[in-house]
């Protein structure tokens, strides 16, 4: 969709930017993310040809942005900046309709399409379409900013830094309403921020950048879990994956080995090999390490005969995790189910690994601790 | 007592001058916003022109008007036109000065947007920046404008006509009813000028600038 090509800016004898590469998909929402300095902008600019880069090619669904017409390419990406990006003596009508009356579209397609775009992005067209920008409060005044970004139904659409200059009750409330919008709609969009809380909120993909260099480009989750080196772990910020628990998986906190045997031992090995480990469950597979059930310390006990075969007595209806069940989900199961260990099991139900309340109190109690570098490892 | 009754007796002739007066100013003044407002423009945009510009049209405000008459007279000879010269030239730098100002007092970020959007250069001038300047333009041709009330009065001095006249008449025959009846319809001429061209500030004000102050 959205290609970089080597690109590389210079100003004077200072490399802004360089030898950057990167490709957007359709419909994806990816964040620039830097310290100010970084690079972010002017990456961004040079989609829609704002600043021109020293070297390196930028394609548009498989076609430079050089060859294009620069008014035309610019038409066809919307552009999001600041809240001073409205025209001031210019009502919200008109600043919706400026590009669309300037491409001659017929009058009717238009005012319908403002309406239409009010209601998008919440505000009730009666009532603002004829407003100035500086009638209108902040938060307003950038959804006005986004609904003239849609006006000519771009495939692209570029925000830089839009919601920044906003409180923060409005900005979280705009990233919400963004998040959902672009859920309905799947734009491709370039986003530029320095909040690490707004893209993780927002993305699909992350690309951070560090001195004119991109340092990772991933996705939000494996960003979190696995920041490419030091810089990027300290941007983003030792405990930040607690602000999205959701992120945090079962098998990145599963206990990977759990202790197991197989059906036909008896409970009287049972016991031992539970002794031995200090477990209070057993998982009971097949060789293909297949789980068949789960038995506890406590009906080991009660059973008469040692001699007889666990799988008897084991529980094979017990409740399982997939691999990917987060954390906020696996907490609320525990509750709910009453039992202290639950296996982790695929698909096919092989054994993973086990999720026990010691194994989910221990890392729920890694945020509060600094010695823990990471968190989800 | 006196004033009244000549002023009275003589209004047909103060008429026509007073029209004849307001012809040359708003002749001039049309002149000078024809050429004013676009050199203004061109300045904006290419940079090397704005010192040299506004360097000449300093020097000319700075020369005194009788002496500017002087200079035109040889050329133009006596009459409406070296006054409309004139009037024109002093009416340059307040337009020149007042378009470049407030071209240029248009923020970064509404240019950007307008770009980013894919505004050509030529809708950017003519959607964007004229409607945010008009006001600091009209100020520059209200100055203009009251400015070139009394300089057409002193045009007189060359036979240009107007208010002017009946002064220079009434000075050369002391006769104080004369120079009064050219002098307080000048006065009065001058302030209406002002006010029309407050109204017509207001009215090409932006209502976003109206409202905030």
């Amino acid at each position: 969709m959205l290609e970089f090509q080597n690109i590389s800016k210079q100003y004077d004898q200072h490399l802004v930017v360089s030898d950057i590469n990167f490709k957007v998909e359709q419909g994806e929402l990816v964040v620039l993310i830097g310290p100010s300095g970084c690079g972010k902008t002017t990456l961004l600019k040079m989609i829609n040809r704002l600043i021109k880069p020293s070297s390196g090619d930028i394609f548009i669904n498989g076609r430079s942005i050089f060859t294009q017409n620069e008014v035309e390419l610019r038409r066809n990406i919307g552009y999001v900046i600041q809240q001073t990006g409205l025209f001031p003596h210019m009502t919200v009508r008109q600043n919706i309709e400026i590009i669309p009356k300037l491409q001659k579209i017929d009058k009717e397609q238009i005012a319908k399409r403002s309406i239409q775009l009010m209601e998008m992005v919440g505000l009730d067209p009666q009532q603002f379409l004829d407003r100035y920008p500086f009638q209108l409060s902040g938060g307003q005044q950038q959804r006005i900013g986004v609904a003239r970004a849609f006006a000519c139904d771009p495939e692209i659409i570029l925000m830089d830094e839009p919601f920044s200059a906003l409180d923060p009750i409005t900005r979280s409330q705009l990233q919400d309403e963004l998040a959902d919008l672009q859920s309905k709609v799947q734009k491709t969009i370039v986003f530029v921020t320095h909040d690490m809380n707004e893209a993780i909120k927002i993305a699909d993909k992350i690309c951070l950048l560090h001195e004119g260099k991109i340092v990772q480009y991933d996705t939000v989750e494996e960003i979190m879990k696995n920041p490419a080196n030091d810089y990027v772990a300290g941007f983003i910020g030792r405990n930040r994956i607690w602000s999205s628990p959701e992120f945090i998986r079962a098998q990145d906190i599963m206990i990977t080995n759990p202790v197991s045997a197989f059906a036909q031992t008896t409970t009287i090995r049972c016991i031992e090999k539970m002794r031995l480990n200090q477990v209070d469950s057993l998982m009971i597979v097949n060789r293909q390490n297949k789980l068949l059930g789960v038995v506890f310390a406590q009906e080991l006990q009660m059973m008469k005969n040692p001699q007889q075969a666990v799988s008897e007595i084991m529980q094979s209806q017990c409740p399982t995790i997939p691999p990917d069940m987060n954390i906020v989900d696996i907490l609320e199961l525990m509750n709910e189910g009453n039992s202290s260990s639950i296996p982790v099991v695929d698909e096919h139900r092989n054994l993973l690994g086990l999720i026990t309340k010691s194994s989910l109190l221990t890392t729920l109690s890694r945020q509060y601790s600094n010695d823990e570098s990471e968190v989800a490892q | 007592m006196n004033l009244i009754t000549y002023l009275v007796q003589h209004s047909q002739d103060i008429l026509f001058r007073g029209i004849q007066h307001i012809q040359i100013t708003l002749f001039a003044i049309a002149i000078a916003v024809s050429v004013g407002v676009p050199v203004g423009i061109l300045i904006s945009y290419v940079k090397p022109f704005k010192r040299p510009v506004l360097g000449f049209a300093n020097l000319i405000q700075a020369i005194p008007s009788i002496a500017i008459l002087g200079f035109l007279v040889p050329f133009l000879g006596i009459g409406e036109r070296p006054a409309i010269f004139m009037v024109v030239l002093y009416s340059l730098l307040p337009i020149i000065k007042n378009t470049a100002t407030g071209l240029a007092s248009i923020s970064s970020e509404t240019l950007e947007a307008a770009e980013g959007i894919g505004m050509t250069r030529f809708q950017i001038l003519l959607k964007v920046r004229l409607p945010l300047a008009l006001p600091v333009i009209m100020a520059g041709i209200r100055i203009s404008a009251v400015t070139s009330v009394g300089l057409v009065t002193i045009a007189a001095f060359i036979g240009a006509g107007g208010l002017g006249y009946l002064i220079y008449a009434g000075i050369r025959t002391v006769n104080t009813d004369l120079i009064l009846s050219g002098a307080i319809p000048a006065c009065i001429l001058a302030l209406a000028v002002d006010w029309l061209g407050g109204f017509v500030e207001k009215i090409v004000t932006p209502k976003c600038f109206k409202i905030k102050q």
